[in-house]
């Protein structure tokens, strides 16, 4: 896969539209940038995309994701679009919850990113904290989660068990305190409950149902009973009211034998007669004309002269009304007291241990009889002796039953108990091992995992930091605890030290580094693209040199490697051929502002702005050409003065002048100083024995000396010497300038010759160019 | 599912019928648990399966 472009729109600091294009034949970016330009924005929108990480916003606390879009745009603006030679991706933000949707949604590129944060938090962060960030690498989530799974089901069994050992133990619990309390019959509990479970208790319960069935018939007849009672209660007050008006009665007539009872009887007669009229024009007895309110006046006047004896006729008709209907009420309950006694009767005669069948001898078993009122009557105290005898029995045999019921269901209960529990138990051992296996396996492989990167790590450490007896480093899990990552190294005599209590903190940096390029490469099957956000900080330049050519060496592993960068010497290091700029796309941001975004500005090499300045009459320029050129014309110096290890008068911060640097190549090594040209083979690397050009560098160092001047006099003072100077003599100081370069240069690369392999002679990387000798004569 | 994920499916469940907690006809477990869709019930049918298949064989051998 190659990355051809980056689109990101209103995306953090991209407020506008920016598109980055990658370049085909290359496969590592570096983007230089100081701080607040954008270089994290671009690393987090391919984060975003190609992960389910946010990038640089995961390093912080709050984790707010309407964070991604840009200040004052809305989600709908937010895009991230890579296109690749295969596939274009994109991700865009949801218009509600601030989710990225990513189209398409799987199958992403597999993209790796790392931040100088990670790095902090991978080496001095806690074991569980390193573990986490190790997970992203050796990714086993869907292993973990069948493992969390497989823990719910334990702690689910866990409960289950729980819960039914308990019901278990209440079970025996109370089968003990039984037998307790039965004062302990057998003399052992097991015993005693197997006898007693043994017992038919079919005939006791059938007598407990016939005596319930008697207890309840007498209790129903009771009430038969009270309800009588009460009604011949209240005919008895009738009976007697009705007397008690008769007598009254009597009374009256003996004191007026006049009165004539019968005849106020006719006058209410006809007195209801004439009410019911509508018209009468006569009277009904005697048929003398005469009108309807007369008659009644009439009729009125003599019931009034008989208001007594009306008063008393009334009374003694309302008594024998009320009199008569008690007495049916009374009647109608002899059917339905027979029923409830006969039934009594029946059933309580089938108790032979008691004497209801010659106490209830006289009861007649016919509905309609007033008889066995009497009888019931007669029999009632034996029979109530009789009931409470049976209750009493019925007690005890009630209290057998439930005895045996209750022994019998907590046996049962506890044979089914210990069965469950059984069977939870075996599903719980089951299942421990089986997470057992999966924990174990899981980690084994992690662990394996760690020790296969383990050289990779060694060597690459060893790379940026040769002969420091430093290295060795081991990464293994704690299996004591759980997610636990731990790192030991050796550190000069020492082994198996932590390293986060002696190294530097440029040395754990770069551990770190190398940790997570290892763990990177080790997923990438040239697939991955490698993102390393700012993760070198202030290293001296021998250390940048190595990490940079380390970065280079690990980078055909990848499918893309982008830089990003404030670290200004390196980019210096690639803007002045100290490192292989060729094999780099090289990129700038500047100047970022609301307004504008993010701003792309292409950095040009060094020797690059030099032949432009000399390309065209019209792009020449004296001041910048001389200036350029002698600060280009500096760092070859420097390179070969390092090698060479030629004498310099020690300063601070070894800004050595460019008159210092050139006059202190010796005599003696300028004599031998020569590059040598290697012929390139058909299969494109570079023959080990034979050259197509051997070049002695002191005729054009020579020239170069002849015209130094001009750095000063024209590219860094304002003298009237330096206006004396030909635009001539400035080419050709350029010129020369360029002349040297080119001949140290690997035209493969852009890296000079400062690798030492045979012993003998410096030579590029890509074995292009040897530069002799080895050492000053 | 990465590759990490079913390398050790695979291996823990070879393991795990090897060690008899499961049974040698479950079929598909291995893409379950790489792919993390194995749930607890899952879990417990499994466990449950593979019981009655031991008690199953032991009476068969005993008879």
């Amino acid at each position: 896969m190659k990355l051809s472009s980056l689109h990101i729109n209103a995306f953090r600091g991209a407020t506008k539209p920016i598109t980055l294009n990658f370049s085909q034949d290359k496969n590592i970016s570096l983007i230089y940038a100081e701080n607040g330009n954008g270089k994290s924005s671009i690393a987090d929108a391919l984060v975003c995309l190609c992960t389910d990480g946010a990038g640089s916003l995961d390093d912080k606390s709050n984790k707010d994701y309407s964070f991604l879009k840009s200040l004052g745009a809305n989600n709908s603006d937010l895009l991230v679009e890579l296109e690749t030679d295969t596939q274009t991706y994109k991700a865009t933000l949801s218009a509600n919850s601030n989710k990225i949707i990513k189209v398409p949604s799987n199958d992403l590129p597999k993209l790796k990113a790392l931040r100088r944060a990670q790095i902090t938090s991978f080496i001095e962060d806690t074991p569980s904290a390193r573990y986490k960030v190790l997970s992203s690498f050796i990714d086993l989530s869907n292993i973990q989660k069948s493992e969390a799974e497989l823990k719910k089901l334990i702690a689910s069994l866990d409960r289950e068990l729980g819960q039914n050992g308990k019901s278990l133990s209440d079970a025996k619990n109370t089968l003990t305190e039984i037998w307790n309390k039965e004062g302990n019959p057998m003399g052992n509990l097991n015993d005693w409950v197997q006898s007693e479970i043994k017992k038919d208790n079919s005939k006791l319960s059938k007598e407990l149902q016939e005596n319930i069935s008697v207890l309840q018939s007498w209790s129903s007849l009771q009430t038969v009973v009270s309800s009588i009672k009460a009604e011949i209660a209240k005919y008895g007050i009738a009976k007697n009211n009705f007397s008690e008006s008769e007598k009254q009665f009597k009374e009256y007539q003996l004191k007026n034998p006049n009165a004539e009872s019968d005849l106020l009887s006719v006058l209410n007669e006809a007195k209801k007669f004439l009410i019911a009229k509508v018209e009468v024009d006569r009277c009904p007895v005697c048929e003398k004309d005469n009108e309807k309110q007369q008659l009644l006046q009439n009729v009125d006047g003599r019931i009034a002269k008989m208001q007594e004896l009306n008063k008393l006729t009334q009374l003694i008709n309302s008594a024998k009304t009320e009199r008569d209907k008690l007495y049916n009420r009374l009647q109608g309950q002899i059917e339905p007291f027979n029923l409830q006694l006969i039934g009594f009767k029946t059933s309580a005669i089938k108790l032979s241990d008691f004497d209801f069948t010659d106490i209830l001898s006289k009861i007649l078993e016919t509905n309609v009889t007033k008889d066995n009122y009497k009888a019931f009557n007669d029999a009632y105290l034996p029979l109530n002796v009789e009931i409470e005898k049976l209750s009493k029995h019925n007690q005890t045999v009630n209290k057998s039953v439930v005895l045996h019921n209750s022994i019998k269901s907590n046996y049962q209960s506890i044979v089914k108990l210990t069965n469950k529990c059984s069977e939870i138990d075996n599903l719980l051992k089951q299942a421990t091992s089986s997470l057992e296996i999966l924990e174990d396996t899981r980690k084994k492989f992690i662990d394996s995992e760690l020790l296969s990167i383990s050289g990779d790590v060694e060597t690459m450490y060893q790379e940026i930091h040769p002969n420091e007896g430093l290295g060795n480093v081991k990464l293994f899990l704690n299996h004591t605890y759980q997610s636990s990552l731990n790192l030991s190294a050796n550190f000069h005599t020492k082994s198996d030290i932590t390293p986060q209590s002696v190294y530097s903190e440029s040395h754990l940096d770069t551990l770190g580094l190398c940790i997570f390029i290892a763990l990177a490469k080790k997923e990438s099957n040239k697939d991955v693209i490698l993102v390393l956000d700012d993760v070198v900080m202030s290293v001296d330049e021998r250390h940048l040199d190595r990490i940079v050519s380390l970065i280079h060496t690990e980078a055909k592993n990848f499918a893309h490697v982008l830089i990003s960068t404030h670290y200004r010497p390196w980019r210096e290091r690639y803007r002045n051929n100290r490192a292989p700029n060729f094999n780099i796309q090289f990129l700038e941001l500047r100047g970022w502002t609301m307004e504008r975004g993010i701003t792309i500005a292409k950095p040009q090499l060094v020797l690059d702005e030099i032949k432009y300045y000399l390309s065209s009459p019209e792009f020449f320029h004296r001041e910048n050409l001389s200036g350029a050129t002698g600060r280009f014309l500096e760092a070859i110096l420097d390179f070969l003065t390092f090698n060479f290890q030629s004498r310099l008068k020690r300063k601070p911060g070894n800004d050595y002048t460019l008159s210092e640097l050139l006059d202190c190549l010796s005599k003696e090594l300028l004599k031998v100083l020569k590059v040598h040209k290697m012929s390139l083979l058909i299969e494109g690397k570079y023959c080990n024995n034979n050259f197509d050009d051997e070049v002695y560098l002191k005729p054009v160092i020579d020239e170069v000396k002849n015209l130094k001047a001009i750095r000063n006099q024209v590219g860094a003072h304002f003298t009237f010497d330096g206006a004396l100077v030909s635009d001539n003599d400035i080419e050709n100081f350029a010129k020369s300038t360029i002349k040297l370069a080119e001949l140290l240069i690997c035209p493969e690369n852009g890296t000079l010759p400062d690798r030492n392999k045979s012993g003998s002679y410096w030579e590029t990387k890509s074995g292009s160019i040897r530069l002799f000798p080895l050492l000053e004569p | 599912m990465t590759d990490n994920n079913r390398m050790v499916a695979l291996e823990i469940v070879k393991q795990l019928k090897a060690e008899k907690l499961i049974s040698d006809k479950e079929i598909n477990l291995e893409s379950k648990i790489a792919n993390g869709i194995i749930r607890e019930s899952d879990w417990k049918l499994i466990f449950e399966q593979q019981i009655r298949d031991t008690e199953k064989q032991t009476k068969n051998e005993t008879e």
